[in-house]
This record gives C-alpha cells, structure tokens and sequence, in this order.
C-alpha cells in the first residue's frame, strides 16, 4: 500500500548519533522524537527504576537552559513535549510549529551534551519524590495496580533484564545517589546510543545543517552493553495468590513467548486478538457474552529485544466461582487448538489491523516514534508495509502452530481476590 | 553558514502559514445540523451522530437510563443479533463507538473511506431498527451493576463522583452518568422502549462528518437515512445551583490508601463569550498546563504529587472549576494548604511574563488543534454545544490576544473562590484526619464514597 510508503532520509553524524528525516508538510508542524537504546533493561537489581528517573532528570535543567525553562520553551513556542521509558529505550519528543525546529534541535543537543555540569542534590530530591508519587498514584493506589510487577518478577528468571518493574521498586527509588545518576549518563546517553527523528514540515537542508551545528560536538562516549537473554521456559506451572482491597477477583495467566518481531511474533498477536481482541472475539464471545461469568478479558502479548510474554486476564463476576471462568479459558484455548481458527476471524481480525495502520497515520508524533521504533528494533525505519504485511500474511496454520507451541507450555497463574 | 551559539534560546524561522480546516453546514430539510468538513490527506472518514441527550435529562428516580439505553442500542438491529452487527463493523475496520456524557449521548465511527457508506448504513441499523431482546438487556444491565460495584476500587473515581455531587447538590449535574444502583436495579427493558419511542426518536440530532467526499452524495447519502425527525421541545429548565458560601471539607474513608485524591473547586458562571478567553488565559497560567503555578509548586518545588490540574469544567448549562491531583498521605493537609494558598495569591492578579507566556502558548499551539479527525471533530462539537457560530475558530486567537492584564486580575478575583470552596479528600482516615483538623479551614464532614451523607 502507497500510502504506507514512508519516504526517509537516513544517515548518521561522525559521532555516532543516527538521523532520519521524514518530510510531511500538510500542516505547519515538525515533531522531534529521539530514542536512547537504554531502559530498564539495562538497569541492575538494587537500582531499579533508575532508567526512569533518568528520563525526569532530563527535564531538569542542562547547562545552558535553567530548571524548569525547557517545558516552558516549547510551551511558549506552542509546542507539547513529554518523554516514557519501557524495557528496551526512552524516548523524548516534541512536536512544534515548525519555524521552531531549531528550539527543539537547542534543548535536546543541551541536554544530550551538557546535561553533567548543572545536576544537583536538590534536583535529585526533588524528582525522587515526584517519581515515589507517581508510582504511588499510578501502580500502588489503583487496584489491581501492582499486579503486573507481580507477575513479571515471578515469571521471568532471576536477573533476566525484564524481572523488575520499569517504575522501579520503592526502596531502589529511595536509594539513588547523585553518583548513579551521573553514572548512569555516562555509561548510555551518548550520541552513538542515540537517533534522532525529525518528522513532519521543514526543509531538509537547512535540517541537516542544524542538526550538524547543534549535535555534532557532541562527544561519543563507550556504551555499557547488557547480555542478550536465551528463551526459556517454565519448568512448572507457577501460581501466586493475592488478597487485596478489590471488589471482584481477577485472574491473570502467563505464558513465556519470545522476542519482539522474531519469526512467531505476528501470529501471537493475532492470537490474542482472536482470543479476546474485541466483543466478538472467543473468550468474551463465550466468557462475557454467553456464560456472563466474567465482567472484561483481555489477551495480548507484550515483546522486546530480551524476551515477551502473552497474558490473559480475565475479572470474575460476583458470585461466580474464579475455578470455572478459569476452566472455560482453557476450554476455549484447547477448543482453538483442537479445531484451528476460522477463515472469518482470521479476516475480521486483519481488517482491524489493516485500518489502525491507516488511522495511526493521522499523527505525527505517533507516526516519528514509529519511524524510531522500526529503525531500533529492525535497522529499518519504512517498516510499516512488511509489519502490516507480517500480519496479513498469518495464516490459520500458522496461528494454529504458535497456539501449540506456547499455550500448552507450562504457565504464571496470579489470582487476585478480595480481602474479606 | 549559521553560528553556533548555545547559550540562548535560538530564534524561530518565518512563521509557516496555517489555515483553518473550513466548516461547511449542509442544507437538508427535516434535519437539525449537518457540519462538513473536508480533509483530504488520508482515506479516512470521521462520523458522528450527537443528541443532546445526556444523562442530566435521566427522570429523577431513573439515573443512570441514558448510559444504559446507550449500551443496550447497539446489541443487535434489523436482522442481526449483537454479535452479528459488531462483527459486520469489525470486517469494515471501523471503529464504532456509543458515549454518554451528562450533556449528550453521541454515536461515532472513524472507518476507511471505502467503508463508509457500509457503516453508515450500519449505523442508520443502530439508530432505526434496534432489536431490544430481553436477554441482551438483562446482560447489559448486569455489567452496568458490576461496574458499578467495581469503580467502589477506584480513588479517582470516588473522587470525580462524589466531587460532582457535593458540588451540584440536588442539580441534574449532581448524578453520575454510570447512575445510582438502586435505580439501575429496578429499570426494565421497558423502560428502554419507551425512552426509545418518547424521548430518543424525537430529539434532533446533529451530525459531523470530517473526511474526504462528495459534498453532494454525502447531502443525499445522509438524507436517505437520518430523515426527517419530528421536533422534542421538552428540554427541562435547569434547577437553580445555588454554590458554596464558605469553605468546607469533605473527606471519604479509603481504608489503606497509599494517596489523597484531592478536588477542589466550587461552582462558576456560565461558559460565556465575555470572560471565556481570559478564564482560559487564567486557568493557562494558573494550573491548566505543565509549566503552570500550581505545578511547578506542588510537583517541581514541594515534590508532593506526580501532577496538579486544574479547569473550568464547561457544561452545557453549567461550569465547575475543578482542581486535582493525588499526593502522598502525609503531605495530604500540606497540598491543600498551598492550593489554597495559591488560589489567594491568583486573586492579586498575574504577571505581565505570564500573561504573554499564556497568550505565546495558546496561540502557536492553534494549529495542531487541527491535526487529527478527532481533533476537528471535537472542536466542531464544542462549538454546537455552546452555540457558538461556525466561524467560531477564525475570531478565537484575536480575542484571546487582546485580553488585558486587569482582565485576567479581575476573572480571578470573580471566579477563583478559596474561602466558598469545596474541598474534597479520599483517602485513609486514620492517616489525613488529623491532618485536615490542624488546617482549620472548614467544617470537616466524612461522607459516602458517592459524596452521600453519612
């Protein structure tokens, strides 16, 4: 399909740092999005959450734009700004009037090249304290909220990269030292661990002259490099109960797949989508629709670079018992296995897929990160016909084959039931 | 060649020009507004079909009849059953959805262009001939319960229900769009029929429609299926809100929260023309934004909270002003107190810094209010909402610039409350009680986790 055709500039600056350029001029806007190959991933136990933190630090101020002034710069500018951390990367992005390209180009080259020389203790206080509140408001406040810290911990191995939160553990939070904080720059937010996107309305020349005036001096620093993970799997099933202060009880199972974008990965996206993707889907066709033994289910995958994991959860109606909305996933599961999928939800669940390919092009933020995303994960930033085409390419066979390969593995299960 | 120089801020570029997507109206007989918009960039179409309809209009021992009405339409219609009907807009790839406010209740899609007709024939299906089986009704009805039961988990939303009810008292606006259990408990399919039949076929609809067509078979695409309906005239009156006359605390007993939700707010005058651009100056500088007072206190000075809003909440009938966040529970009376404190010190009026901050802000940022189909249609139902006109958007930067220091001093002053406000806590009593005590700025009253009295 023409449309997502992305035409690209790519290259990389004498320091290391990767560039690409996406020209999108229909609105006066340009987005900035710049992707560091550094996440909790990287991180080590005792230190967890630090890769977060780091991306609060980022906000606070570089050598040459004081604390608090560089939101205020895009702000005022009519810019919007933000930044995540996951597993695998944090990214930064902006998206401005595009006659402010070169703003955004100052402020993310500041604090990429001079981010050192301004950090402080009060800073560090601060966004500690920030950082503990946000994983109060976000994971220990909400219910249910600290059950995916919960299953990963229990279902990865020990010190695999993806066994510990990327919110970190409170008392990690409260641990860091100015000293881990410097340190944790020094060893990942070089430009050669970095690659900036431009997206949207400027012209490229003048781009690529900012970018070299702005990035270039930039020194490359040696990266720290963290151990790729083999798959594993379980050698038993695992099951951990939890009473918490919850209306309703939820079960959550768990089974081990592998990395993003390897050989099975479209498939056991579709999978879950045939699973419990929509209303109409199979478990919540006969689990919320027909039985009425479960409020919401939901099944997905999530994959990166050192491993993945397809979760199933399910909440229980009230009065139901949690044994039988659990049998009937299984049922369900077998049943997929037994008899394979249909031509019909094969189709229905494509057809979604081919139209959120389409309506995600409305954004050009979204569509900057997803440039980044292809090009971190793949070496290749127009990657979006090949990953609309990996999941209209999957076949009932297919399907078939990842629903036996890693449904009838051993599995996490975690209930969560209320307290009384 | 450019020179490098980091030490200030660079300069912009010219400024690249902008213009605003235009906003056709079709003429139709029979039907109350049709609002186009023409974006060609992508093969998408954004639908929606709006009734003003929300859940303030549920009858006095029936709250919660709009939300389920709204869930029970679109499970079957014509000769399909629930599932048959979902599954035909999932192998369109179209994105249909049912959303009921306490303003409206509005029906949406976003599908392929290919696809249109297709889900608009679907949703004529929806609108026209909906199949009302009892045992979808009694399926519904029963999540509606659960959910009900479920959002009891939830600070946030404890917070947002019993803020509104304390705020609005006895007013429509008071109750919740999910509704109150005992009343879901006792509606009957019945019910539904008759709200069909009485009260949603007879109100006039307003659509928008933003994508690539032919405005002329799009006209007659439209006529064959949503014409013509008959006018509803009987809009209750809104019940008069009396407001707050000084300021009280109210708090609901979350055993073993970790956090306080906080809102605090009071009622406010009308959305109007007349301060709508210095309130929103206001609000932009006070703690409607990132780089605003109360954030940069409460999260980038004090550390207290992950984040601080606040807003004027703008009904159709009503507005609130409304600010929130959560903080940790030992600095619960701390939060409160610098709101508070902050509340006052707005009341003495802005900085000419801030003001151009705000101004600098809005006005840049104008055009990627643009960018997305959604985007466009949102504002578009904003401007039917309050009844603004269609050319709405090309006045909207030249008032908000002309806005005055004084004027944004003086919207303080009249809507910006702290001794009339409402101030409402939950969170652990045994952790904030004493906390709220020791700040002596009310009356403290314990209420229901729907802000009911105890």
């Amino acid at each position: 399909m023409d449309l997502l055709n992305i035409d690209y500039e790519k290259y990389t600056l004498n320091n290391g740092l990767n560039v690409i350029l996406y020209q999108k001029k229909n609105l006066p806007l340009v987005a900035v999005n710049i992707w560091y190959k550094v996440g909790s991933a990287n991180e080590v136990k005792g230190k967890t959450g630090i890769a977060h933190l780091f991306e609060h630090m980022m906000f606070q101020g570089s050598k040459h734009v004081p604390k608090e002034k560089h939101f205020k710069f895009i702000q005022e500018a009519g810019g919007t700004l933000n930044a995540s951390t996951s597993f695998d990367r944090t990214n930064y992005y902006e998206k401005l009037p595009s006659n402010y390209l070169e703003l955004a180009l100052w402020l993310e080259s500041d604090r990429m090249g001079f981010f050192l020389p301004v950090l402080d203790k009060i800073k560090l206080e601060n966004q500690r304290e920030v950082v503990s509140n946000e994983r109060l408001q976000r994971y220990d406040n909400q219910p249910y909220g600290l059950a995916w810290e919960t299953i990963i911990t229990n279902l990865f191995p020990q010190n695999h990269p993806y066994s510990w939160p990327t919110i970190g553990f409170m008392e990690d939070i409260k641990s860091y030292s100015l000293y881990d904080v410097s340190n944790f720059f020094k060893s990942y937010y070089s430009p050669s661990n970095a690659c900036l996107v431009i997206a949207g309305n400027f012209e490229t020349d003048k781009a690529k002259e900012l970018i070299e005036l702005y990035f270039s001096e930039i020194k490359r620093t040696d990266t720290k490099q963290t151990q790729s993970f083999k798959n594993f799997k379980l050698k038993e099933n695992i099951f951990i109960h939890k009473k918490e202060k919850v209306q309703l009880e939820r079960i959550y199972l768990v089974w081990p797949t592998n990395k993003i974008f390897s050989k099975d990965d479209a498939q056991i996206d579709v999978l879950g989508d045939i699973l419990a993707g929509s209303k109409t889907a199979r478990l919540n066709e006969q689990l919320v629709h027909k039985l009425e033994i479960a409020q919401d289910i939901q099944a997905f995958q999530i994959s990166g670079n050192f491993g993945g994991a397809f979760l199933i959860s399910a909440t229980v109606k009230p009065n139901i018992n949690p044994e039988k909305v659990k049998s009937e996933i299984f049922k369900s599961i077998n049943k997929l296995i037994d008899k394979g999928s249909t031509e019909k939800e094969l189709l229905k669940s494509k057809n979604g897929i081919k139209s959120q390919f389409i309506y995600s092009l409305q954004n050009l933020d979204t569509m900057a990160d997803q440039l980044n995303n292809y090009n971190f994960y793949l070496n290749e930033p127009n990657y979006f016909s090949f990953d609309l085409n990996r999941y209209s390419s999957v076949t009932e066979k297919g399907l078939l084959n990842v629903a036996e390969k890693y449904l009838l593995n051993n599995h996490l299960e975690l209930r969560i039931s209320p307290e009384q | 060649m450019i020179k490098l120089k980091r030490i200030s801020a660079p300069k912009p570029q010219k400024i690249s020009p902008f213009s605003l997507p235009k906003i056709e109206e079709l003429q139709i007989t029979n039907i109350n507004k049709i609002i186009y918009v023409q974006k060609k960039n992508l093969p998408i179409v954004r639908f929606s079909y709006v009734l003003e309809l929300g859940s303030r209009f549920d009858p006095a021992d029936k709250k919660g009849l709009a939300n389920l009405f709204g869930m029970v339409l679109d499970e079957g219609a014509g000769r399909l059953n629930a599932l048959e009907l979902k599954e035909k807009f999932q192998m369109l790839g179209t994105n249909f959805s049912i959303n009921t406010s306490k303003d409206s209740v509005s029906f949406s899609f976003l599908s392929l262009k290919e696809n249109f007709s297709k889900s608009l024939y679907l949703i004529n299906l929806i609108l026209t001939k909906p199949n009302f089986s009892e045992k979808d009704f009694e399926r519904e009805k029963s999540k509606i319960l659960t959910s009900h039961q479920q959002i009891q988990d939830s600070a946030d939303y404890i917070a947002d229900i019993s803020f509104d009810s304390l705020i609005f008292e006895n007013n429509s606006y008071a109750f919740p769009t999910i509704g109150i259990k005992d009343h879901l408990t006792k509606l009957s399919l019945q019910d539904i029929k008759v709200y069909y039949k009485n009260i949603f076929k007879k109100a006039i609809p307003y659509l928008i429609i933003v994508g690539d067509l032919e405005k002329k078979n799009l006209a007659r695409a439209v006529q064959t299926k949503f014409g013509p309906i008959r006018q509803y005239n009987s809009i209750k009156k809104m019940d008069k809100i009396s407001g707050q006359k000084k300021t009280q605390i109210y708090f609901v007993n979350k055993k073993g929260s970790v956090q306080s939700g906080i809102r605090i707010g009071h009622i406010n005058n009308k959305r109007n023309e007349k301060d709508f651009y210095s309130k929103t100056l206001l609000n932009t500088i006070f703690g409607g934004q990132f780089s605003s007072r109360l954030n940069l206190n409460l999260r980038e000075k004090k550390g207290y909270t992950y984040g601080i809003h606040s807003s004027f909440d703008n009904y159709k009938d009503a507005s609130v002003f409304n600010i929130s966040t959560s903080v940790s529970s030992e600095n619960t009376a701390n939060a409160i107190g610098e709101i508070i404190g902050e509340m006052e010190k707005i009341r003495k009026g802005v900085t000419k810094e801030e003001l151009s901050f705000a101004k600098s802000s809005i006005s840049k940022r104008f055009p990627s209010n643009f960018e997305t189909y959604g985007q466009i249609a949102s504002n578009i139902s904003s401007i039917i909402k309050h009844n603004l006109p269609n050319n709405y958007f090309n006045d909207y930067l030249k008032k908000i610039n002309k806005v005055t220091l004084n004027e944004v001093k003086n919207t303080a002053v009249k809507n910006i409350h702290p001794k009339k406000s409402i101030i409402l806590v939950v969170g652990d009593k045994e952790k904030i009680l004493t906390q709220l005590e020791k700040l002596k700025l009310g009356k403290i009253t314990e209420v229901g986790i729907f802000g009911d009295k105890l």
